[in-house]
């Protein structure tokens, strides 16, 4: 459905969303009964703002700035990585 | 009044069963629902779920939101009697007959004690409104629209809207705002609370005063609409799907608002239906948008129609075979 303003319900801030930290999505009441759901990826890479709901044509528009989002775990899991034990410095130390 | 059994009439939106029918497919012709068979005093909705009060204070639940086992427990273990409802998007607020309020479903749990009587309680979506015996009014729930009064922000105890200059009569409850009406016979004064980000124009066009006479109030999620003794209908806010009354519309006995569409009952007894009609609750025929737009359709149903309800998407009309209307053109 192509996003035209007069699909756009409403115009909701990410405050005022829940985050399911399982399904990685934002989600807001629809008044149909369903929710308007759009995922963190999407917002983190800017890709699309607009949340779709998958029982009508309603959609709305996120408001947010990308430093609101929660940061990616991903970072976290490098810095550990970086970490090696001193057998491994040993034998890399041997190997060159 | 004679106690009879009255047969409800459900259509709209039903993928959780909201409708009280056998099925859980959307719906555009009214079917007959599971919450026939007492006499209604009172349906109110929940984003999928649906209340029913019936006149000897009993209450019936259709739809998943988790908590009816826990009213029902409630209700048997004290033999309360309930004498009004509200629903927010997945809670449930049951008004006592000895004036405190339960409050169950998800995220809540407990028992609101509030010092003074309360006479009435409405809540929209996302937060809860309750009128006290002595005329102020207590509110809980989001209120970062303003719609809880200053300071705009979530409520999470009952707190007392400040600013109100009159003794208020009834409250209702829009998606991000809040409507105050001052005794009806008196000064028929309004006051408003939120929604800060007004994007259509309630602000601008609400009366602070309403000719003495109304009848009745309600709201949508983005509409207000006043209903006038004589049986006009006003409407003021949201009208991208047709909100608003359209033109020429009979004399209106009771109106009622879900959460982008209405469900009038005329004074010859006829059910209209108008607005946001994508999940079938505003009948045949909606425009290639789903709605029914400066226009309305009209629902039949068998026997007489005795009340009409309106939730998320969802439309329920309450009939019994005793009734007798005053007339007036159709």
């Amino acid at each position: 459905m192509a996003t035209s303003e007069e699909n756009i319900y409403d115009e909701i801030e990410i405050e005022d969303m829940t985050y399911d930290s399982t399904l990685q999505i934002y989600h807001y009441p629809c008044p149909c009964g369903d929710r308007f759901e759009i995922s963190l990826d999407d917002l983190r890479d800017g890709e699309t703002d607009i949340g779709i709901c998958p029982s009508c044509s309603l959609q709305i528009r996120v408001i947010y700035e990308v430093d609101d989002l929660p940061k990616p775990e991903s970072e976290q899991g490098k810095r550990e990585a970086v970490t090696m034990s001193d057998q491994q410095v040993a034998s890399l130390a041997a190997v060159a | 009044m004679a106690s009879h059994n009255d047969t409800v009439f459900a259509f709209g939106s039903n993928g959780s069963g909201q409708l009280g029918l056998s099925h859980f497919e959307d719906i555009s012709t009214p079917e007959q629902s599971s919450l026939s068979g007492c006499t209604v005093k009172q349906i109110a909705a929940g984003g999928n779920h649906t209340l029913m009060l019936s006149e000897d204070g009993n209450v019936k639940l259709q739809g998943d939101d988790g908590h009816d086992q826990t009213i029902v427990r409630y209700l048997s273990e004290v033999d309360w009697r309930v004498a009004q409802l509200s629903a927010t998007w997945n809670a449930s607020m049951l008004l006592l007959q000895s004036g405190k309020v339960l409050v169950c479903g998800e995220g809540q749990n407990g028992e609101l004690g509030l010092g003074s009587e309360i006479s009435h309680i409405t809540s929209c979506m996302a937060h809860s409104v309750t009128v006290l015996s002595n005329g102020e009014v207590w509110g809980w729930g989001n209120g970062r629209q303003g719609q809880l009064g200053e300071p705009a922000e979530i409520v999470w105890s009952p707190r007392q809207i400040q600013g109100l200059t009159f003794s208020a009569a009834k409250v209702v409850c829009g998606k991000d705002f809040t409507c105050v009406f001052g005794n009806r016979r008196e000064s028929g004064q309004v006051a408003m609370f939120g929604p800060k980000r007004d994007r259509f124009d309630l602000h601008l066009n609400l009366p602070s005063m309403v000719v003495p006479g109304w009848k009745d109030v309600a709201t949508s999620w983005g509409s207000i609409y006043i209903l006038r003794d004589d049986g006009e209908l006003l409407g003021f806010g949201r009208n991208d799907h047709g909100q608003l009354p359209p033109p020429d519309l009979p004399p209106i006995e009771a109106i009622a608002a879900g959460s982008e569409h209405c469900l009038a009952l005329t004074k010859a007894g006829k059910v209209l239906a108008w607005g946001w009609g994508e999940h079938g609750n505003c009948g045949e025929p909606t425009d290639s948008n789903g709605d029914v737009k400066g226009r309305w359709n009209e629902v039949e149903v068998p026997y007489s129609v005795r009340a009409v309800f309106a939730g998320c998407a969802t439309s329920l009309i309450v009939t019994s075979a005793h009734i007798e209307h005053s007339g007036g053109q159709g």
